[in-house]
């Protein structure tokens, strides 16, 4: 007898499978005690304690004398710094691809977080994770403080010897070199004016040729746009016209393109009500896109093509809608996709459904697809594919903007083909590379690394990675925030790049390194002889623009470093455009691929956190947990639940993976949801440099195939054996953990069009305890679940701003990591007894603390340290702390996290550098418990502010790190006792419940239901008891 | 090793006993360190009459009194008093960029979290009141002035106007801090969180 089980939530395949023995685990909140016997050291940590803390006793009373600390002030104060003030500078950053309007906080002098700029349209106040990071990677010990020289030039590379010299010494040599060399130029492309200026006046006076690569390349989507229509863009999808969106494989809120811009506009069109769109994704691994989707459809990579064209069959030909329909030219090329959905086994009913929706939505709907994990052979037909059904769809120009293009992504595997070639003819003998790591990242290109080998290798790199260490001149390179810049990542969007502390080493931009050597060799246009320094540079580009804007250079550029931005085509960003004609012969590229017989197949993807790798040196992004799979530390093997369970691998089994000849060893880890003959594994790990880098996960890239000059990284054929060894993988889904209880809540938009409450389980509740009151303030917060993607910006933001240190892959395994931050992500869905379902849904809970009421962590704590304030706030008071545990013990959403040990000491590598701490926050030591505050640092200052003013609070003045670093503005804070603030009306909603609320702690947070747009009606139970 | 560790835990305060000459125990009040220059506040501030905030300028903007970078003395010692020689030192320091390393009188520890410029703002307006001046607004310069502002300082520094050499005359403890808190007419909250986060 088969039994269908009823709809339950889960975080863990552990879980699913024995939930007994898992809460059992999960009780024993702090995993493993510290306090057992080492068996290396017989003498027990507690008995040393105990020896240690009478005699500290003794010492204590001996002699209380502090040590004498100075105060140094400024010989001469720069005007605009006020010693214990933070200063706000505008600037912009650009990371692989995805670009960002600025503002960087700095303490004396010191920047110390950034977050978005809030009036710029693509990022608002969101950066993503690794953006967060940016500051601490300006800190990072293992960057070149100097430039360097290879001592002897060695054939084989063994001679790892370099002599760090200065600039000076470094112009003398390479201005030698360049002059009368063959030279060529690998460069990231950038959306900077100024570099692309600097990039061709150099290249000209020295006639060398340039060539782009970008770390993680998307050339096929420009590629595929000029087939189609004839110009070659990387368009702008614009999710918040859609209603209805088709995603093929294309993460775009994780890691494709610019995901913290595409969350920001995605979010806006997600509001439950009618108008709410609706998201499917045909996706082979797990994405965060796929995590979010109403409607997710498992569909081997190498499959997506078929979809696309199905689907297209399915409108044009069995629908007879649209332009196409008359024509048998299209008609004929997708007679062979008739019968797609049976081929790949999806519900005919479903995609027939989608494909009349979509209709139904034409003009507003959207397809998108791409991403390494879908570049397969194939990738080139299935972006024409793509491009095919938005026009057939009628949204061209409308949701697909090709006149706002992004200025990004120029790089192609096809220039590094061309590079090879002009290095093996000879063309090329002198080679600078500069903001790609093309050793690492294309390994597989056995004939890339011999080309390199021929050249005299420049490189321009802020660390000694894979390709520095084959470089014959190391260019020190600045960091962003150390250096000038600028951007037009959108045409007619002028975006500046203010430098905020002086570079900290010998370091150079590399602009300014391409003027220095033109000014020593005395060639070229007058600019780059007469101008000084790269900021004159920049200067001199944004001269005649400016001047055009208003007349009035210097006040327009004072204006534009103020703004940070300036938009001058602002009338065009929301128009509609005419679509574009589609040519039919680029259909000719679309063929229906047989499948290989190949068992399985491997697909290279992005984590959200590592993205290409170029910041995998940062601990704060080694730690974040991933968003789907929650994992930490390193790469393996995803795969799916039945493969898993028909090879009998279990998550932490080793095995050596097999493409193409090449091995890796990886360990698996089992991901439910996956395609079944997929095997997915994450790129920017396997790094043989950075102290935290090196030596974690494998580097993915080596398995990547090249097929006629194209890097392909999906649907690789793939086979692994066991190899029986076994590690095990720092994951925290199991960590604190709330013991199975109905935590989140789910309706689908059909339940709550009826009754917006729907799936809320009320609890009538009595309290025996006396009710605050609350005079003034009483802070409150609410949090969107239906808006929240999951991408953990706010955990790494939270981090960034609260001084949270990094514990490391070892303590995370004992369930210690500190992120006061974490998104719960849960897995539901009806299965067949005893079987894992395969489509199962995804949610994700933000949990940070309560502030509850009646918090239960206050009335257990002997020495009260943590208490509750008259504005609502559960107080952690550290110096009082003495590290009982019972508050965390006490706990119910288990958001307390204990220092174990002294993880700010500064004495690990992977400990956050000193100049990143934030000043206004206490850094904590060991043995004390520590939580989210509601970042009432931030509300202490803005009181002083007002209070120093005469001024008084007004709703959005005290913005906490994650609110700000929400793309998708799921999280609100405020004062609750206002009932015109935000987060009073949020709070009112009726689909607004309290986690828990039947324990009665009163939680000051308040989340808003899930949202599905699914036409079925939810199992989610509501009602009241 | 066990034997080792037993040693070392033994050792250390055997060594701070040995190490310190006049055990006491308590806060650091009647701190008086000896400065690099022996600036004189009863000079300054007291003969002189130099109001506080010329030279601790931010204290009524930001978190700290911020000791006054060179640039603020030597808006005077250019002038003034420039052939005797610790002028000249200060001047040279000037001169060549560099700065003076005095040494901190008042010290919290750092899980505390003192902001000047609201609580000088509040104890000028109660000065102010005190003589009865209206007074609603700081920034309302017309009624508060520069004896009240002083006063606001001494409330906590004590004389400072009469000291040759600055020393700490409050203790600086939680409970000092509470006390003037909690008087009603303060209205200052008390919770945890004011002060430490």
């Amino acid at each position: 007898m088969e039994k269908i089980n009823k709809k339950r939530y889960w975080k863990s395949l552990e879980e699913f499978v024995d939930p007994e023995k898992f809460n059992e685990q999960a009780e024993k909140e702090f995993m493993r005690s510290p306090l057992q016997e080492d068996a290396a050291d017989p003498v027990a940590r507690r008995d040393f304690l105990k020896l240690m803390g009478a005699s500290l006793a003794l010492a204590s009373t001996a002699c209380v004398r502090r040590p004498t600390q100075r105060i140094v002030p400024y010989s001469e104060r720069p005007h605009d710094v006020i010693p214990g003030k933070a200063n706000f500078y505008a600037s912009s950053a650009f990371d692989n691809g995805e670009f960002f309007s600025t503002i960087v906080r700095t303490r004396e002098g010191r920047p110390i977080s950034m977050q978005g700029n809030s009036a710029f349209p693509l990022n608002r106040s969101a950066l993503s994770a690794r953006m967060h990071a940016h500051v601490v990677s300006l800190y990072d010990p293992d960057r070149l403080k100097k430039p360097r020289i290879r001592v002897e030039k060695d054939k084989d590379f063994h001679q790892r010897n370099w002599n760090d010299v200065t600039y000076e010494k470094m112009d003398e040599s390479l201005t030698k070199v360049i002059d009368g060399a063959k030279l060529g130029m690998l460069l990231a492309s950038n959306p900077s004016p100024s570099r692309a200026g600097v990039v061709s006046d150099f290249a000209k006076t020295f006639s060398a040729q340039v060539y782009y690569d970008d770390s993680i390349n998307h050339s096929e989507v420009r590629r595929g746009q000029e087939l189609s229509y004839g110009d070659e863009v990387f368009p702008q999808y614009r999710f918040d016209k859609a209603k209805y969106i088709i995603s093929l494989g294309a993460d775009f809120l994780g890691t494709y393109a610019n995901p913290t811009a595409n969350a920001v506009s995605f979010a806006k069109t997600r509001q439950p009500g009618p108008d709410m769109s609706r998201l499917v994704v045909f996706e082979a691994l797990m994405s965060l896109t796929g995590a979010n989707a109403d409607y997710r459809i498992r569909v081997k990579n190498s499959d997506l093509v078929k979809v696309a064209m199905g689907l297209a069959h399915e409108i044009v030909v069995k629908e007879g809608h649209s332009n196409y329909a008359n024509s048998d030219l299209v008609k004929s090329k997708l007679k062979e996709f008739a019968n797609v959905a049976a081929e790949l086994n999806i519900e005919k009913e479903l995609f027939s459904q989608i494909a009349k929706d979509i209709w139904e939505q034409r003009g507003k709907s959207l397809v998108v697809a791409g991403g390494i994990n879908a570049k397969t052979e194939d990738a080139l037909a299935l972006q024409i594919s793509c491009n095919f059904l938005n026009t057939i769809l009628e949204n061209d120009g409308k949701t697909v903007d090709y006149q706002n293009s992004l200025q990004a992504f120029q790089g192609s595997d096809a220039d590094v083909a061309r590079l090879i070639a002009d290095i093996e003819s000879g063309k090329i003998d002198t080679l600078l590379v500069s903001g790609v790591n093309p050793v690492y990242q294309h390994p597989e290109n056995k004939k890339l690394l011999q080309a390199l080998k021929k050249v005299t290798l420049i490189y321009s790199t802020m660390y000694m990675d894979e390709t520095a260490e084959m470089a014959d001149y190391i260019l020190a390179e600045s960091h962003p925030l150390e250096e000038w810049g600028d951007a037009e990542y959108l045409p007619g969007m002028y975006n500046i790049q203010q430098p905020t502390i002086r570079p900290i080493g010998d370091t150079r931009s590399i602009g300014f390194n391409l003027m220095t050597w033109a000014y020593f060799l005395e060639k070229g246009p007058a600019r780059l002889n007469e101008l000084e320094s790269w900021y004159d540079y920049v200067r001199w580009t944004w001269k005649n623009r400016l001047n055009a804007l208003s007349g009035d250079f210097e006040r327009s550029w004072v204006a534009l470093l103020q703004a940070g931005f300036v938009d001058t085509k602002e009338s065009q960003r929301e128009r509609d455009f005419t679509a574009r004609r589609f040519r039919m012969d680029a259909l000719s590229q679309v063929k229906k691929s047989n499948t290989k017989s190949s068992n399985y197949e491997l697909s290279l993807y992005q984590k959200s956190a590592i993205g290409d790798g170029a910041m995998a040196n940062m601990p704060w992004l080694q730690e974040m947990p991933d968003p789907v799979t929650k994992n930490t530390w390193e790469n393996y093997l995803t795969i799916s639940y039945a493969t898993a369970k028909k090879e009998k691998l279990k998550d932490g089994d080793i095995v050596s993976l097999e493409v193409d000849g090449k091995k890796l060893k990886v360990p698996v880890f089992v991901q439910i949801g996956q395609e079944d003959s997929t095997l997915g594994l994450a790129v920017g790990y396997g790094h043989s440099w950075g102290k935290v880098a090196k030596g974690l996960g494998v580097n993915a890239w080596n398995l990547a195939k090249m097929t006629r000059d194209e890097m392909v990284t999906a649907a690789l054929p793939a086979s692994f054996t066991k190899t029986g060894e076994k590690t095990q993988i720092a994951n925290t889904q199991g960590h604190h953990h709330m013991e199975g209880r109905s935590i989140v809540v789910e309706a689908t938009l059909k339940d709550y069009l009826k009754n917006p409450a729907s799936g809320i389980h009320k609890h009538k509740i009595f309290s025996i305890w006396p009710k605050h009151e609350y005079k003034g303030h009483k802070w409150g917060m609410t949090i969107d679940q239906n808006a929240c993607i999951g991408c953990s910006a706010c955990v790494v933001a939270c981090q960034s701003e609260n001084n949270i240190p990094v514990v490391g892959k070892k303590y995370v395994l004992e369930g210690r990591e500190m992120q006061w931050m974490r998104i719960d992500r849960y897995y539901s869905g009806s299965a067949l007894h005893d079987d894992i379902p395969k489509d199962p849904e995804v949610y994700f809970q933000p949990m940070l603390c309560q502030h509850c009421d009646n918090a239960p962590c206050e009335s257990v704590c002997p020495v009260l340290a943590t208490t509750h304030s008259p504005e609502g706030i559960n107080e952690m008071t550290y110096n009082r702390c003495v590290g009982t545990r019972y508050c965390s013990n006490n706990c119910p959403y288990k958001v307390r996290r204990f220092n174990w040990f002294a993880y700010t000491k500064g004495d690990r590598d992977i400990d956050t550098p000193k100049e990143a701490y934030n000043p206004s926050v206490t850094v904590r030591s060991r043995g004390v418990m520590e939580k989210c505050t509601f970042c009432v640092h931030r509300i202490e200052e803005v009181k002083a502010e007002h209070k120093v003013q005469g001024t008084s609070y007004e709703d959005g003045d005290v913005v906490t790190a994650c609110e700000a670093a929400c793309p998708t503005d799921a999280i609100v804070f405020g004062d609750v006792n206002d009932p015109n603030s935000r987060v009073s009306k949020m709070q009112a909603k009726k689909n607004a419940y309290k986690v828990l609320e039947e324990w009665h702690a009163q939680p000051a947070v308040k989340y808003l239901t899930k949202i599905r747009n699914k036409d079925s009606i939810s199992t989610g139970h509501g009602g009241d008891h | 090793m066990r034997k080792l560790l037993i040693h070392l835990a033994l050792g250390i305060p055997l060594l701070t006993l040995v190490a310190c000459e006049a055990p006491s125990v308590g806060y650091n009040d009647g701190y008086m360190p000896e400065q690099p220059i022996p600036y004189d506040h009863a000079l300054h501030a007291g003969t002189y009459k130099i109001p506080c905030l010329y030279c601790h300028a931010h204290v009524d903007k930001g978190r700290h009194a911020s000791v006054p970078s060179l640039n603020i003395c030597m808006n005077c010692h250019k002038s003034v008093a420039t052939d005797k020689p610790l002028i000249k030192q200060l001047a040279d320091a000037y001169n060549k960029g560099e700065s003076i390393p005095w040494v901190r009188v008042h010290m919290l520890p750092d899980f505390a979290h003192f902001n000047h410029a609201p609580h000088i703002m509040k104890l000028s307006q109660i000065n102010a009141k005190k003589r009865g001046a209206a007074v609603t607004d700081y920034q309302d310069a017309t009624n508060i002035t520069n004896e009240d502002r002083q006063a606001a300082c001494y409330t906590c520094h004590g004389r400072i106007d009469q000291m040759t050499k600055v020393y700490q005359v409050e203790d600086l403890s939680m409970g000092w801090c509470v006390q003037c808190h909690r008087k009603p007419e303060h209205n200052a909250p008390v919770n945890c969180s004011t002060c430490h986060y």
